[in-house]
């Protein structure tokens, strides 16, 4: 059976997966086990922390989907060069989907509140609220790269992009959580983080 | 004057440096405390990947059974046809007609066409009065009996007869 082998900076990962998805479509069902053990933790970061908790529902539609794919005539003939590319756009279009649907109902502020839990400070409580206030797409960037874990180069590769754009797109996210978090932190009187020494050892004041 | 300005931009610097890694600590941290999420298909998507499959494997073996059973029936439908014909038409000719050569013809262009003379003969002969008479005897004249007086007596005239056979 064909294993994935994820080696970093290497196009070895992605023809692998593309090797799998189309064995897959060919009828290979532990290409499908494999398949989902490899991408559906990430992705449902991804789309935890996109549709706020409800990713099982979605990530469930996802790989029905994708099921149904085989179903369709001439599966074996469909040419996906990126198979993440493919479930990334597709979960993306449910998610889509989803907040149109769950907007007109639900008002948004009560859509997701976060409180301080796990003990979590007041500070970062303000900074993963600052995450949710940032634009969509820097915030697809930020989730994908730290609560996923995928590189640049595989999140350019699933949005159709160069990997210059993306990290643009992460570092202006990151200035603009960053100027969202101390305007917050201002406004209800928080304290931030300073460095005392030139080595920027840190401590809250 | 300047060195507390250039001091000042310094610890700013730091300070934004600083909440920048306090931003990325706690959306580390924020990350690793997500829920663990399946690395296992439920049951519900094992069940629609097997009857996929298994739709898969039936259709396909119904294709493979009908163009087997095409194929079959077409080489039986094919031997039908083609055994009779076979078995009849070079052998039976070859044993009952012994190839003769037939001599050339050559067929006339004007063929002749005698002509004669129709016979002048073909006249109304008149009965004899013997069968006149006979004919009288045998069959009555047929009359109109309708039960009207302006009827006609009879439908033949006088001296009027069928013509005998």
């Amino acid at each position: 059976m064909m294993r994935i082998k994820s080696v970093p900076g290497s196009g070895i990962h992605e023809v692998d997966l593309r090797a799998l998805f189309h064995s897959f479509l060919r009828g290979d069902d532990a290409a499908f086990s494999e398949l989902y053990r490899e991408l559906n933790p990430r992705l449902s970061a991804y789309c935890y922390k996109l549709v706020l908790g409800h990713s099982e529902d979605l990530m469930q539609e996802l790989w029905e989907r994708v099921i149904a794919l085989r179903s369709k005539r001439h599966a074996s003939d469909l040419d996906i060069q990126s198979p993440l590319a493919f479930l990334y756009r597709t979960l993306k279009n449910l998610a889509v989907d989803h907040f149109r649907r769950t907007v007109d109902s639900q008002p948004l502020s009560e859509y997701h509140t976060i409180s301080p839990s796990n003990g979590e400070t007041d500070l970062e409580c303000l900074i993963l609220e600052g995450l949710e206030k940032l634009p969509f797409e820097d915030r697809e960037v930020l989730v994908l790269n730290i609560y996923s874990g995928y590189k640049f180069g595989e999140i350019a590769e699933m949005q159709g992009k160069s990997v210059d754009a993306v990290w643009a797109r992460a570092s202006r996210a990151r200035v603009r959580l960053r100027n969202i978090v101390i305007a917050d932190a201002a406004r209800l009187g928080i304290s931030l983080p300073i460095a005392t020494n030139a080595n920027s050892q840190k401590e809250t004041v | 004057m300047i060195d507390q300005e250039q001091d000042s931009r310094i610890d700013a610097r730091e300070a934004l440096g600083s909440l920048d890694a306090y931003i990325n600590r706690t959306l580390l941290r924020d990350a690793e405390a997500l829920p663990t999420f399946k690395a296992v298909p439920n049951g519900n998507l094992t069940a629609k990947l097997a009857i996929t499959t298994a739709s898969h494997g039936l259709l396909r073996s119904l294709g493979a059974k009908l163009a087997m059973y095409v194929g079959v029936a077409a080489m039986i439908g094919g031997l039908i046809y083609i055994l009779p014909r076979s078995s009849e038409s070079p052998l039976k000719k070859s044993a009952t007609q012994p190839h003769v050569s037939l001599p050339q013809t050559t067929e006339s262009t004007s063929p002749k066409v005698v002509e004669t003379p129709a016979p002048q003969t073909a006249q109304p002969q008149p009965l004899k009065s013997e069968k006149v008479a006979r004919v009288a005897r045998s069959k009555p004249a047929m009359t109109l009996d309708e039960g009207d007086d302006n009827n006609a007596k009879a439908i033949t005239q006088q001296g009027y007869h069928p013509p005998i056979k």
